[in-house]
């Protein structure tokens, strides 16, 4: 997940630009007073092949996947692919503290508010 | 002479129309998650390859787990369903929501029998493999001229 690695894909998917076809993933994006989630459907892709950056509240994920497959194709449904999208995220994100995890082929970020905009309770003194 | 390389090619010929009848084995999986509504989720995407002597099944199945996920075979026909369990988690507004969720099911028929006991199946990122060897008699040999 490391920028190095997104300039290698990015570096692998220009050399080779016509074999991958990039398609926006799918995803789900919840709220509550603490965070927001985000799960992103990248079914295939490794997490060394996935690049995350945020950069002035622009959210870029990339996840790149290559299938290697022997035989005879019979029906192919799916192949290699870019998942890429760009979210703009809202000012209330504590960007240091944003996280992410892959899961059976979902990405899943958390983006926590910053402590400011987080409900308190406040005591009555 | 020729005419026996011919007889051969005959006796193959049952791949190519397995080619040709492609479509009717494996109806297209029809995504559209606005006309059937959010509690019924369709087919698998899936791509099948031959290497003589398996089949290597593998389908997008992204936040399915084992557990959820039923796999039946008997001879050529396999049968793969179970349910995306994508709900909202609980107390969280929901801004967006893209990815399906409920019961699906696929049915594939294989253009020849497998042997059921020898299927292995593994789930790692969101893909399903299947590795579908041969039956015995389904399997291409080879013939000695004598």
């Amino acid at each position: 997940m490391s920028t190095t690695t997104a300039l290698q894909e990015k570096t692998a998917a220009a050399a080779n630009p016509a074999k991958i076809h990039i398609v926006r993933p799918v995803v789900d994006i919840y709220e509550n007073s603490e965070e927001f989630l985000l799960h992103v459907e990248m079914p295939g892709v490794i997490k060394e092949d996935i690049a995350i950056e945020l950069d002035n509240n622009i959210l870029s994920l990339s996840g790149i996947r290559h299938q290697t497959v022997e035989g005879s194709m019979r029906i192919q449904e799916f192949s290699d692919v870019e998942y890429r999208n760009s979210f703009s995220i809202p000012e209330i994100i504590e960007t240091t503290a944003v996280t992410a995890k892959l899961e059976a082929g979902v990405l899943h970020l958390t983006l926590p508010k910053l402590e400011a905009v987080k409900p308190r309770a406040i005591e009555v003194h | 002479m020729f005419a026996r390389v011919h007889d051969v090619d005959q006796m193959f010929g049952t791949l190519n129309l397995f080619r040709h009848g492609m479509e009717d084995f494996f109806p297209s999986p029809c995504y559209n998650r606005s006309n059937q509504g959010a509690s019924v989720a369709s087919a698998p995407l899936t791509n099948i390859y031959d290497d003589g002597d398996a089949f290597l099944l593998q389908a997008e199945l992204a936040g399915v787990t084992k557990d959820d996920l039923t796999i039946e075979l008997q001879g050529k026909h396999l049968e793969i369903r179970g349910e995306r369990k994508n709900t909202a988690p609980k107390g969280y507004t929901i801004h967006r929501q893209g990815r399906l969720t409920g019961i699906f099911s696929r049915a594939y028929t294989l253009p020849v029998a497998v042997d059921v006991d020898k299927v292995k199946t593994t789930l790692e990122n969101g893909i399903l493999t299947l590795i579908l060897p041969k039956a015995e008699e389904a399997k291409k040999k080879q013939i000695t001229i004598q």
